[in-house]
């Protein structure tokens, strides 16, 4: 039985129209893990929904050189791109259930059309001059965690030196331990920085640029 | 077993066909916020054909982040995201212009317009509908602060999941509490609830359902005075209402639902408020500034309810509506 009900199909296949330039989404999974399967499914039913998508799954183990260069410590792992270009803007860890949904497929239509949360554009993340990985941790219950996650995303899309790592605090217990998430939405600029619940955007862009330390 | 539920909707997704705001557009009207309030006053505005712009965070408010509602009508029992696709495919049919994403950090009145400043852009308007809703409150005790979100919550539908098999405390007696408190006793080892009076506030369904669950706990006439934990919450000091000594509770989460506070910053020094910082409404949503309407939470009418705050939206709507006629032959 496949993951998305026949109405939820039709709603992302409706969603997925607005697709424009391919997207690669990069899935890594390993054996023995119990979610992966369900993200590989996902994956799948989505990429099967558009033909602007590009599938594509990696053994974390076998495909090591990979997981490396697009920056994957562990799995499951669905890796966003624009088709074509090296770096990977998006990293999804865990699967984009829930309320995340909403927000994954709006990511894939930004990586797509360039067009994301208003008030992002490559002007307003200028300041941001040295890189910078966001982590936001997420549940799927949480209907506040999308705003969050499609800030990021918009910033990561429009700033080549940002990347966002989605966590679904669910299925990471050790990265909400170390982290200290006791509550989603939560961003974590470079391990160092904790930003909480929604913020607007011009916000959180100039804690990214003041949060970011000389190398 | 049943699979993991998706949900394509998102909060900052504009309805099919609405435009997106114009600063180059002089506005009819301008609604500030898209919770139920909002939605139904552009909704109201758009139908009288008049140029209406809506200025949110997100659609839908706090609907958006409440679990079961049953108390809407049509609707025996809903999920607030759901509620919140419902509005958005009926602001699909009269789509106003609509700028999702936007904090709105201030509203100026030049002559006989208003100028509205979001998201580094101003809109003008001749009339403006003030409908930002409210944002949860905090106690303000010491440890607050620094464990906000290492432990200390606003958001039960949110977070509960966090807290599996763990001990957490509510603060709140009220509707809100004792909903936090079903929310999480499906997943918490013990849910206390920390009410300071020596009564709940909440519905009697609430209370019922509340008090047939072995995992919550009643502490009523117990205040919280302090949160106590170094990285993360371990415990609160809470102090009997009657006296006697303050006694450590162990808890691993504490989730304040004590009421909410008014977004009405954007119209500070603009327009009258009351000492909670309400904004100050007569019956069809009129403040004391003319060409300024404002309509749910963030005003002084009592009853902070999603019927509620649909029905003032409208009548904001329609007493805008009415303003323009009388003053602009209806723009």
């Amino acid at each position: 039985m496949p993951l998305l009900s026949e109405k939820v199909a039709a709603e992302t296949r409706q969603i997925l129209t607005e697709l424009r330039d391919p997207v690669r989404m990069t899935c890594f999974t390993q054996a023995g893990c119990h979610s992966c399967g369900h993200v590989v499914e996902l994956a799948g039913e989505v990429a099967a929904l558009s033909p602007h998508l590009r599938l594509e799954t990696k053994d974390f183990v076998a495909a090591a050189a990979a997981a490396s260069r697009l920056d994957v410590p562990r799995v499951p792992a669905l890796v966003l791109s624009r088709e074509g270009e090296a770096r990977a803007p998006v990293r999804y860890y865990g699967l984009p259930a829930g309320h995340e949904f909403g927000a994954f497929l709006r990511t894939l239509v930004l990586l797509s059309t360039g067009r994301g949360m208003p008030g992002v554009d490559a002007a307003a993340v200028a300041p941001i001059a040295r890189p910078a990985r966001l982590k936001v941790f997420v549940l799927a219950s949480c209907p506040r965690c999308p705003e969050m996650v499609y800030l990021c995303s918009s910033i990561a899309a429009f700033s080549p030196l940002v990347t966002v790592d989605v966590i679904d605090a669910n299925a990471f217990p050790d990265l909400v331990s170390r982290f200290k998430v006791g509550s989603v939405p939560k961003v974590i600029i470079d391990e160092t920085v904790d930003v909480l619940d929604i913020v607007p955007a011009a916000a959180l862009i100039e804690k990214i640029a003041t949060a970011i330390r000389p190398s | 077993m049943s699979g993991p539920d998706f949900d394509t909707g998102f909060a900052l997704r504009a309805p099919a066909g609405a435009p997106g705001l114009d600063p180059g557009r002089l506005y009819d009207a301008l609604v500030l916020g898209a919770g139920p309030a909002g939605i139904s006053a552009a909704i109201y505005l758009v139908r009288k054909g008049l140029a209406t712009g809506v200025v949110a965070q997100s659609l839908g408010g706090q609907v958006a982040w409440t679990a079961g509602i049953e108390n809407y009508l049509g609707y025996r029992l809903i999920d607030g995201a759901a509620l919140v696709e419902r509005f958005r495919e009926q602001v699909a049919e009269f789509p106003p212009d609509l700028g999702l994403g936007l904090e709105v950090s201030g509203v100026e009145r030049r002559g006989d317009r208003f100028l509205v400043r979001a998201g580094g852009a101003e809109y003008g308007a001749r009339t403006v509908v003030v409908a930002t809703g409210k944002r949860p409150r905090l106690l303000g005790v010491p440890g607050e602060q620094r464990l906000l979100g290492r432990g200390v919550a606003t958001c039960a539908t949110c977070d509960a999941p966090l807290y599996r098999g763990k001990p957490v405390g509510v603060v709140g007696g009220g509707n809100s509490g004792l909903e936090a408190a079903l929310d999480l006793a499906k997943i918490a080892s013990r849910v206390i609830v920390f009410q300071d009076l020596d009564r709940l506030t909440a519905d009697a369904v609430l209370e019922r359902r509340a008090r047939a669950l072995p995992q919550i706990e009643l502490r009523l006439g117990s205040a919280v005075t302090e949160i106590l934990g170094e990285e993360r919450v371990r415990a609160v000091r809470v102090r009997p209402r009657a006296g006697g000594a303050p006694s450590e509770l162990a808890v691993e989460g504490v989730f304040v639902e004590i009421g909410l506070t008014p977004n009405s910053g954007p119209v500070r020094g603009l327009a009258p408020m009351n000492a909670r910082g309400e904004i100050a409404v007569d019956c069809v949503c009129r403040t004391a500034v003319p060409g300024l309407f404002a309509a749910g939470d963030v005003t002084n009418v009592p009853y902070k309810q999603i019927v509620v705050a649909a029905g003032e939206g409208a009548k904001a709507a329609l007493s805008a509506a009415d303003y323009l006629l009388r003053h602009d032959g209806g723009g």
